[in-house]
This record gives C-alpha cells, structure tokens and sequence, in this order.
C-alpha cells in the first residue's frame, strides 16, 4: 500500500462484467471519464484520451486480469503537468451490491510498473 | 497549482521512509541541525543520515546552509503542499468521475 497513491473504492450496481465493459470499452470508459477515449486493453496496449478541459493524455496498459484487474501508466501532453506518468489499477470485485471497484492513481509510475511486472 | 514534473514524485519517494519522516519532524522542531546532531538520536550511522539528507534536499524538503566546517540542514516544506495539492485534485477528479460511472450503472447503460 503506497502511502502516497490516491485510493478510491466505491460498491457499484452491477456485476462484474458490465463493470469491467465500463472501464475497458473505449466509448463506455469515455462516457464516465467525459473523453474522447481509444483505449487497446491488453498488455502492452496504447491508450489516448481527450478530455473536455483539453488535457490531452497517452496510456500504456500495463497489466490485464480480464473481468478483474486493469493498470495502465499515463502522462498528460499538455498542461503543467506535461509529461508527468502516473500509474492508475482498477481492480474488480463482486460484492452484496453488484461490485466493489477499487481505484489507485500512484505517482511513482516507474517503482509501481516494475513492482506489476514482477508480480 | 504549480508542479515540477519530477519534484511531486521525489517528495513522494522521500517521504516513503520512516528514517526521513522522522527526520522531517525532528527538523520541524528546530531551526536547523547538522547531520551528527540528527543522527544522536537515529539507529543508523552518520554516514546513512547524510544520505538520507541529500534525499531530502532533492526533492527540495530540505536546504543545506554552510557555516564554517559543519553544513545546517533546515526544513523547506512547501514541497509539500504541492503533493498533498496533486493528492486532493487527483481525488477530487476521481470522486466525480466515479460518481458519473455509477450514475451510469444505476441507469442501466
């Protein structure tokens, strides 16, 4: 557990499955995001989103558990924060309400890819 | 709000150690000290603190001062402020995004 990471964990109303189409189908992601989003999920995949403030940002998807687990390692190609990757993981989980979504947003993009790819 | 690139990620790494969050307090407490005084009340050697201090003062939590042959070390928090400012609007980016998500669920899309 980072000290430093934002985490978010929130019970949402509906399975799994919809949950995971919702975070990993570019235009449903797009939808809750308020972006243009292409997003490849697969390991290895590219990603782009285009905000409605005009933040530009570039992913890599690091890690897939299909239905369970999505990181990905993105950085902003405009604004103050230029350049600055930050690693986001969605994990899945069911529970009494449909599921459990846990979101991390770590700065330390480089210690947390590694730490993924060891795992 | 105004981030360095890189600074946000080296308060962060810094202040990941127990050794440098102790540090930092014992800083806040005083005007300034040197790495001998700090490291009198740390279990590690003087030579550990002095490392943990050049940390500190990369990631611009702490600014070294000559005098004579000793270097004062004294805290520089605003560094800071600029973590916990990217921790609450990172949060706060999330909240309603994940508001939205669910919104859209309960609806049935």
């Amino acid at each position: 557990m980072d000290p430093d990471a934002v985490t978010r964990e929130v019970d949402l109303p509906a399975g799994p499955d919809e949950v995971w189409r919702s975070v990993t189908e570019s235009e449903d992601l797009g939808d809750w995001l308020e972006a243009d989003v292409e997003l490849d999920a697969r390991p290895g995949g590219a990603g782009s989103f285009r905000f409605a403030d005009g933040e530009v940002r570039r992913a890599l998807v690091r890690d897939v558990d299909p239905g369970r687990r999505l990181a990905f390692t993105w950085w902003p190609l405009t604004g103050a924060d230029v350049g600055r990757a930050t690693t986001v993981t969605i994990t899945i989980e069911p529970s009494e309400a449909g599921s459990r979504l846990r979101l991390v947003e770590s700065p330390r993009a480089r210690t947390r890819a590694r730490a993924t790819a060891v795992a | 709000m105004t981030m360095g690139n890189d600074r946000v990620d080296a308060v962060f790494a810094a202040l990941a150690d127990p050794t440098r969050r102790r540090l930092l307090g014992r800083l806040s407490q005083q005007q300034s000290a040197t790495a001998t005084e700090l490291a009198a009340a740390e279990p590690v050697s003087r030579q550990a603190i002095v490392k943990h201090l050049r940390s500190l003062d990369e990631a611009g939590l702490v600014t070294p001062s000559r005098s004579g042959r000793e270097v004062r070390y004294a805290l520089t928090p605003e560094p800071l402020e600029d973590a916990v400012g990217w921790m609450a609007t990172v949060g706060a980016q999330w909240d309603r995004r994940l508001a939205r998500l669910r919104g859209r669920l309960e609806a049935g899309h």
